[in-house]
């Protein structure tokens, strides 16, 4: 195998594929990136078994060929030679040697039928998304996915696309984020659903520079494009919990308040907050928000006062008399409340043991965004 | 104030009608001897300080010959379930002189020793008396100068109560007479200005003895054999021997980068004790917990999955309730199992709320199992073990879930049944 590569192109790419070769791998070729060389086309692929991704970048092409290059040294060499070209030699023992301008640099490779490769489908389902959508979308909701290992039906996104919609969501079972496009179209005979494992989400998150994404899939795996990149990742095979279920239709307690004063109000608690629940309880009149913290373990308690309007669909209650209290988890409350992009907010509520839903107080156009939380109950 | 039994040195058993009498007791102490954390590296030793160690002789056998005057003056033994499997516990004086000693099975000491009578151990009975005696001590040091070393063993700093040598000495005598007064038995008794040598001192003189070790007579500990320090065991014993260590003075006489090398740093706090240069204090247990384990091993290997669903549920039940009487809730849990050919399999999980709920352990627990290598026909499993960790006080507060509404059990009522009337009285129904 041989080509040459300016130095910047291949850090471009060599930086992404990197982040998903395992830091502590059980199987040694995994620490290694596959090269395939075909013509000027160079693919790059990386894999911890579960996720692979595959990159291709234009090169000066010599003798095709394959070799699987150990990563982390391939890029700490590379990434201070990003000005030069580099000529890529690799004889039929996998030796690799590279050229730079002043220097000869000799690596020991891997042979690469050992490296695990993904399986190439043909069939697939299709959905196609515009790049600034998936990013955006992904990361208002992923902080809800459930990271511990037990429930893995929680542990990544549901995207679900219907003709006219598209709509993520995540949950953990304490709190819930779904987020929908309504100006969505799909040509699809019946509904699509899938759950894209956490991981992949956040890879998909952090690569995608607003590049236009096709999402493709099957029973059991998935396939993500953009730009050059291809993310090759296992689909969560468990049901998704039947989440529409349980959000409230009936809340009719309506809090309105500034997003700014209310988020930081819940920074300075989640300091007094006690480190199992962190529970903060929330008092709410017409006109005020209390919000008070403590810590019986350490003994340190905390309480603040923000101005809100609060009021209820019945007109019955006099909040002035007997004010609404609510406790939460204070970290699951600011989550959400930092997800909201206007400048206030509003949070409706049923009563103290059923879920809060946070919205902001205006959506964007083409979009329908919703946080719900769980409250904490006191015993 | 009704005091409660610790569960420290009892695991409960169930499975049979007198479970709640015949609990199995775990004869290990506390601790070995004083971790290097525990002493104090800026003074060399106690000068002016009086420690007593009381051990009681022979003690569950001594009990059972008080309690029945037929066993009197006959060979005792107890432990095991009286059909001649298990192990003897204790042995009393005159089965001694057969050489019956603790860790035999039964069925061995019996064909050393035809006539011996073998008891069953009643945990609770034995545990009292312990109690009875901590109780006791109060009256002669206060609460926090008391130890209970193990279920036989304590230890009492007179330095508050006591001048000099010879008012520890009038002290002790009167704590052994309370001893005969309060449950007519009999204790050894050592007293020595360092822990290490007042359990020295105990054996010096064994049954109903009562030792005195001071900086000028200390000669009477140095010729001890170095196995009897607390910490060397027979394995240890063995290892010092070849390093041409045999007495405990040659112990304390040996350079530190020897015991070092053999041993890392517990050769060096080995050294310290022999020297008399222990410095640790009473151990006081730690308030707040940090873990909380629980291994049992099983007389019969086991691979069935029912049956290691049920030993695991036991486990769990058991940590539970060990969780809820300490008023605790864990964030993690870790579940092993060890085979017959002593391979390990293990594994932690964080837990999805911090809890104590039976339910929840037990599920979390069965979905760490799955993953971890099951026991075949071949390989059975002989131990099982649960560890839960990070623990916090319990606020009796949750975090809804907006997918599951199980209901609050009353656990505290079935823990309060459980102890009344033993383990498998009640249980929660855990669906398939």
């Amino acid at each position: 195998m041989k080509f040459s590569v300016t130095g910047e192109n291949l850090v471009e790419y060599l930086s992404k594929v990197i982040t998903v070769v395992p830091n502590r791998s059980p199987l040694p070729i995994l620490d290694n990136i596959l090269f395939q060389l075909e013509g000027n086309k160079l693919q790059m692929t990386s894999s911890d078994l579960e996720i692979f991704m595959r990159t291709e970048l234009d090169v000066k092409g010599g003798r095709d060929g394959s070799v699987a290059v150990p990563a982390k040294r391939l890029l700490d060499i590379t990434r201070t030679l990003t000005s030069e070209k580099l000529d890529f030699d690799v004889n039929e023992k996998n030796r690799i040697t590279i050229k730079s301008k002043r220097g000869k640099f000799t690596l020991g490779g891997e042979p690469s039928d050992e490296f695990p490769l993904p399986e190439e489908k043909k069939d697939m389902n299709k959905i196609d998304i515009k790049g600034p959508v998936i990013k955006r979308f992904l990361s208002k909701i992923i902080h809800a996915v459930n990271t511990d290992e037990m429930r893995r039906n929680m542990a990544g996104v549901l995207t679900e696309a219907s003709a006219d919609q598209l709509k993520i969501v995540a949950t953990d079972g304490f709190r819930l984020s779904k987020i929908i496009k309504t100006d969505f179209k799909h040509e699809a005979d019946n509904d699509e659903k899938i759950v894209i494992p956490y991981k992949t989400a956040q890879h998909i998150l952090r690569l995608n520079n607003n590049e236009d994404t096709v999402i493709e899939y099957d029973d059991h795996d998935l396939k993500i494009s953009f730009d050059s990149i291809a993310v090759y990742s296992k689909l969560i095979d468990d049901t998704f919990p039947n989440y529409e279920n349980v959000i409230p239709s009936d809340n009719d307690k309506i809090l309105r308040i500034n997003k700014h004063a209310f988020s930081d109000s819940l920074v300075r608690a989640l300091i007094f907050a006690d480190v199992i629940t962190k529970r903060v309880r929330l008092e709410i009149t017409t006109s005020s928000l209390q919000i008070r913290a403590d810590n019986p373990e350490i003994g340190s308690e905390g309480e603040e006062m923000i101005d809100c309007s609060f009021n209820s669909k019945t007109g019955t209650e006099d909040f002035d008399k007997t004010p609404f209290v609510i406790a939460f988890n204070a970290g699951y409350l600011l989550d959400a409340v930092s997800q909201m992009e206007t400048e206030e907010l509003n949070v409706s509520f049923g009563n103290p043991s059923k879920a809060a839903i946070i919205t902001p107080t205006e959506q964007k156009s083409g979009e329908d965004f919703i946080e719900l939380i769980m409250p904490v109950r006191v015993g | 104030m009704q005091q409660t039994i610790s569960s420290t040195f009892f695991i409960p058993r169930e499975g049979t009608d007198f479970d709640d009498l015949y609990r199995r007791v775990r004869i290990m102490p506390l601790y070995s001897f004083p971790h290097t954390k525990d002493l104090n590296w800026r003074i060399r030793e106690h000068t002016d300080r009086f420690f007593v160690h009381i051990d009681f002789d022979a003690f569950y056998a001594q009990v059972e010959q008080r309690d029945n005057v037929k066993l009197r003056g006959k060979p005792v033994s107890v432990g095991g379930t009286g059909g001649g499997k298990g192990i003897v516990m204790t042995a009393s004086y005159e089965a001694r002189a057969y050489g019956v000693d603790t860790g035999m099975s039964v069925l061995e000491a019996k064909k050393i020793c035809p006539q011996l009578i073998s008891l069953p151990c009643y945990g609770p009975k034995y545990e009292s008396i312990m109690l009875n005696l901590m109780n006791a001590l109060k009256e002669f040091v206060p609460e926090d100068c008391i130890e209970q070393y193990s279920i036989d063993e304590c230890f009492a700093d007179l330095t508050p109560v006591a001048k000099d040598f010879f008012e520890a000495v009038k002290i002790a005598s009167a704590i052994k007479r309370r001893i005969r007064e309060l449950e007519n038995l009999t204790a050894s008794m050592g007293i020595s200005y360092n822990k290490t040598y007042a359990k020295l001192a105990t054996k010096l003189q064994k049954p109903d003895g009562f030792s005195v070790i001071t900086q000028e007579n200390k000669e009477k500990i140095f010729s001890m054999p170095a196995g009897k320090l607390w910490g060397v065991g027979r394995r240890n014993e063995l290892r010092l021997l070849m390093l041409g260590v045999r007495t405990i003075r040659d112990l304390a006489g040996s350079s530190e980068r020897m015991l070092r090398q053999e041993f890392g740093v517990n050769g060096l706090v080995f050294r310290k004790l022999a020297r008399g240069e222990d410095t640790s204090e009473i151990f006081r247990k730690e308030r707040s917990e940090k873990s909380l384990n629980h291994y049992h091993t099983l007389s019969e290997p086991i691979y069935r999955p029912a049956d290691v669903k049920t030993e695991i549920r036991r486990i769990g039940e058991y940590i539970c309730r060990k969780l809820r009487s300490k008023n605790l809730v864990a964030g993690y849990m870790h579940l092993s199992v060890r085979f017959e050919n002593l391979r390990y399999a293990s594994d932690l999980v964080k837990l999805t709320n911090y809890t104590s709920d039976d339910r929840e352990i037990f599920n979390t627990a069965l979905s760490v199992y799955r993953r971890l290598h099951k026991p075949t026909k071949e390989m059975k499993g002989r131990q099982f073990g649960m560890g839960v960790y990070d623990l916090h006080t319990d606020l009796k507060e949750k975090n809804l879930n907006l997918f599951e509404s199980e209901p609050e059990l009353p656990y505290r009522a079935l823990d309060r049944l459980k102890s009344k009337y033993g383990e498998g009285v009640i249980r929660v129904g855990i669906g398939s």
